[in-house]
């Protein structure tokens, strides 16, 4: 039993060692020699999972668990829970797009009954926007909650798309409007591709929208690459900067990143890249897993991971 | 009286109490011998183990002082170690002093507990090396723990870039 060993700890005691330090501290010694580095991937995620672990979470009940794990998940939240309580989780389940909610100390998940399946959805002004793959529309959960058992709730449309084929995203922007996007999907390059930007604004009668539409020619995308394919919007979308790919919608402040130029969208991949005349052009960007990294100057990499970001950072030029 | 042969052939005849903070060692005694060798564990090793059990056998075999279980029911609820916190303040500072050791001996010892089963033992030492390793960057931690590099600087390279939040200063 030579000393010096701590290099070929038994496993157990490893996990002892690394229970004491920071996460950012048991990342870093994965950076010690090889069977540290080991024992850091082996625990990983053990530790990061029960890092994430919200206190009370055990108590509460998914229904339909059967199967569960042949379920792809998103759940989010309507405000920070760390703050405050009186949040609601809500959670879609793909394929089948059923969503589920609760709300801060229930026992229960409530089952929406949606009868159209959810792609995406969002908390907004306390009611939650849905996107199917044709309309957003929008229901207040406390009345569905209420009139749970009863009949079906209201689900009020409130943008639709022109084409059932094209590209959705919904997301709220930092100065905490909701914008709805429909993107064509063209495969036809001697075409023009619209973009078209919709804010989504409910008054209690009405439900008045604006839309911003956008044209773009297909040789636009070809040239314009440095870094990202950007195209500029006009003024409508003030000093926002819009990165759409990965089915994801990332909305950012130019105030916070004045390297981006605002009132633009950026594009950062999505099936373009299927189109073998551009793939030449594009494989080399969209194969660059560190987008985040170098374009948002973003501490956070994805490289190596196939983690779905749902980050929106909050600005810092906004009250 | 139950007698340890360390790996070295030295034995050591010590109390019952003594012997049973290892929990091998109190199943083993249970159903066999009053004579326990102990093949991987070294004189020096046994010599350390041995004084760390002498000492929390007498003290878990009083009952606390009023001023000192006032300071346990304190600490315990703030604890957030595995095993069951060294309640009473005195015994903790004899324990701060006990790992006042090198890396190398910290780690014979470390895996004689181990191998003993003496939770609380195993538990201060890595407490301690935890300690030690805390605020530092890999290559002083190599240092420390004499611990050589093994990595190809592409491996480090990617490591470093795979979690590169990580390794920012802070």
């Amino acid at each position: 039993m030579a000393g010096g060993g701590w290099s070929h700890l038994p496993l157990d005691l490893f996990s002892l060692i690394f229970s004491k330090l920071s996460l950012p501290q048991f990342l870093r010694s994965a950076a010690v020699c090889l069977p540290w580095s080991a024992a850091v991937r082996d625990l990983s995620t053990d530790a990061l999972s029960s890092a994430g672990r919200a206190p009370g979470s055990c108590s509460t009940t998914i229904p339909s668990d059967r199967c569960l794990e042949q379920y792809h998940l998103k759940a989010i939240l309507s405000a920070d829970p760390s703050l405050e309580d009186g949040y609601t989780v809500a959670l879609v389940q793909y394929p089948h797009g059923r969503v589920f909610f609760t709300n801060s100390g229930d026992e229960q998940w409530s089952d929406l009954r949606n009868p159209i399946p959810v792609q995406n959805m969002v908390f907004h002004k306390g009611k939650l926007y849905m996107s199917t793959n044709s309309e957003v529309c929008v229901c207040d959960l406390e009345v569905a909650q209420i009139e749970h058992g009863g009949g079906v709730p209201i689900f009020r449309v409130v943008d639709q798309a022109v084409h059932r084929d094209d590209l959705h995203y919904l997301f709220e922007t930092p100065r905490g409007d909701l914008l709805s996007i429909y993107r064509e999907r063209n495969y036809n390059l001697t075409k023009t591709l619209s973009v078209r930007v919709c804010r989504v604004v409910i008054d209690d009668e009405e439900k008045p929208i604006e839309t911003l539409k956008k044209t773009m020619d297909m040789r636009e995308f070809i040239f314009s690459i440095d870094g990202g394919i950007r195209v500029e919007v006009g003024k409508d979308l003030g000093d926002l900067i819009i990165s759409l790919g990965g089915g994801n919608a990332l909305c950012l402040s130019a105030g916070d990143f004045s390297h981006l130029t605002p009132n633009s969208i950026y594009f950062t991949d999505d099936d373009l890249i299927r189109l073998p005349m551009l793939s030449p052009y594009l494989m080399p960007l969209f194969l660059d897993r560190n987008w985040f990294q170098r374009i948002l100057n973003c501490p956070i990499s994805i490289a190596n991971t196939f983690v779905q970001l749902y980050w929106q950072p909050s600005s810092s030029s906004v009250d | 009286m139950i007698k340890l042969v360390s790996g070295d052939g030295a034995e050591f005849e010590v109390e019952e109490e003594v012997a049973f903070q290892s929990k091998i060692i109190k199943d083993i005694v249970a159903d066999a011998d009053d004579v326990i060798p102990l093949p991987t564990v070294s004189s020096k090793v046994l010599i350390q183990v041995i004084e760390y059990c002498r000492k929390h056998a007498a003290v878990n075999s009083f009952p606390l002082s009023p001023s000192s279980s006032a300071a346990a029911a304190a600490s315990s609820s703030s604890s957030i170690s595995y095993s069951k916190p060294v309640s009473d303040p005195a015994l903790r500072a004899w324990d701060n002093e006990f790992v006042k050791l090198n890396n190398s001996s910290l780690f014979d010892i470390v895996i004689a507990a181990n191998y003993l089963d003496i939770e609380e033992l195993v538990d201060l030492v890595l407490e301690t090396v935890a300690d030690r390793i805390k605020g530092k960057q890999a290559q002083e931690i190599r240092r420390q723990f004499n611990i050589e590099n093994d990595f190809t600087p592409e491996e480090e390279e990617a490591l470093r870039r795979e979690n590169s939040w990580a390794f920012q200063n802070n």
